[in-house]
């Protein structure tokens, strides 16, 4: 009957139960990962090479003062995060609030 | 023979997700034992020299450093906790129009970058009169720990059944009486883990501590951390940056190990982490 018997209840069972816990922790990561900002900060400091968008808005915002320039980075952040949010949401068809 | 190569196979995953996740400090506790060009030498078991320890013992900026620390964590839990009890109850037990809406806010808001509240929050901030001060950062780390803990503390307090509330209602029991002598109580567990979630996070920020303190004085640890520089611009006195390192991570250890059963459950109970 079954080849593999672990390796199927994994894929057919585990998996799809799993699933609506999983999703919801794939997309709080992905968020967590675009706006990651202390590691890199701490490890190499404001190399244009690793700087993350978070420390790109912080060093216009703080650094440079340009308060506008660095409002509208963060604005675009905000957009872009929401629309991933959003369409992430639409494909998986996850349910974050059950009523 | 099957089985057996299994076994081993499965044993060396294992042994690569271990050094993976505690390489990192076990060379962070090695490093804190050497100083000067010993660093950079490959040693794995150095002798125990307690000289970084010491000096940052002795130092009243790093140990001012973790006092504010400890003081923005727990009064960021504390405010927290009470909070989120009190919404939970309204969120998860009573019926209104647009609980979902304010349920999709609150998750909405969890999910916010902090880049994005930073240049708003610091005019804010400025304009409280709370800039390089200890209170700046106990407003700003509720922005990321009072939509998790409500979050979390609604679907807890959702799996109590209600009809625990119908008995006390009929012995005359108020919202008040009820939401700290009937749920408080058996929400203690779901209060541990999800309180020390929330200390881990305040204890680790870093960006709102990095931009809304200035002195010394106010810092909290990861910052000073960060910030510990050697006698002259060319020399990172990595010694001392682990030797701190340990010492801040050491609590936490210590917490986790002790909650550790809760915090299990907490992370299972809650559909969010």
């Amino acid at each position: 009957m079954c080849i593999n018997c672990a390796t199927s209840q994994f894929f057919y069972i585990t998996l799809p139960l799993l699933w609506p816990t999983l999703a919801v922790a794939i997309l709080f990561r992905l968020l967590d990962a675009v706006r990651m900002f202390d590691l890199a900060y701490v490890l190499s400091s404001k190399s244009r090479e690793t700087a993350t968008i978070s420390i790109y808005a912080r060093q216009q915002l703080v650094d440079f003062q340009d308060v506008g320039y660095g409002s509208a980075v963060a604005m675009l952040v905000f957009l872009m995060i929401s629309l991933v949010a959003a369409v992430y949401v639409q494909i998986t068809k996850i349910r974050l609030i059950s009523e | 023979m099957k089985r057996l190569a299994k076994t081993i196979a499965l044993t060396l995953l294992k042994i690569v997700v271990v050094f993976y996740t505690i390489f990192p400090f076990y060379w962070a506790i090695v490093s804190s034992f050497k100083s000067g060009a010993a660093l950079f030498s490959v040693d794995f078991f150095p002798a125990i020299d307690l000289t970084n320890y010491r000096d940052l013992l002795s130092n009243g900026n790093f140990l001012r450093n973790i006092l504010n620390s400890a003081i923005v964590a727990v009064s960021v839990v504390t405010l927290s906790l009470v909070f989120a009890i009190t919404s939970a109850y309204a969120l998860g037990k009573m019926k209104f129009r647009g609980r979902g809406i304010v349920l999709a806010g609150i998750l909405g808001a969890s999910m916010f970058p902090q880049i994005v509240v930073l240049s708003g929050l610091f005019g804010t901030i400025r304009w409280l009169g709370l800039y390089n001060s200890l209170g700046s950062l106990v407003l700003s780390y509720m922005i990321f720990s009072l939509p998790f803990t409500v979050w979390v503390m609604t679907s807890f307090i959702r799996q109590i059944p209600s009809e625990l509330e119908d008995a006390a209602r009929m012995d005359g029991c108020s919202t008040w009486a009820m939401i700290w002598q009937i749920y408080f109580p058996l929400l203690a567990p779901a209060l541990a883990s999800t309180g020390l979630l929330a200390f881990i996070a305040s204890w680790n920020e870093f960006l709102f501590a990095l931009t809304f303190t200035l002195s010394d004085t106010v810092r909290t640890v990861p910052v000073g951390l960060a910030l510990i520089s050697g006698s002259s611009r060319f020399e990172l006195p990595f010694g001392t940056i682990m030797a701190a390192s340990v010492i801040v991570t050491v609590p936490l250890i210590l917490l986790v190990l002790i909650f550790q059963r809760r915090i299990v459950s907490g992370l299972t109970a809650g559909a969010v982490k």
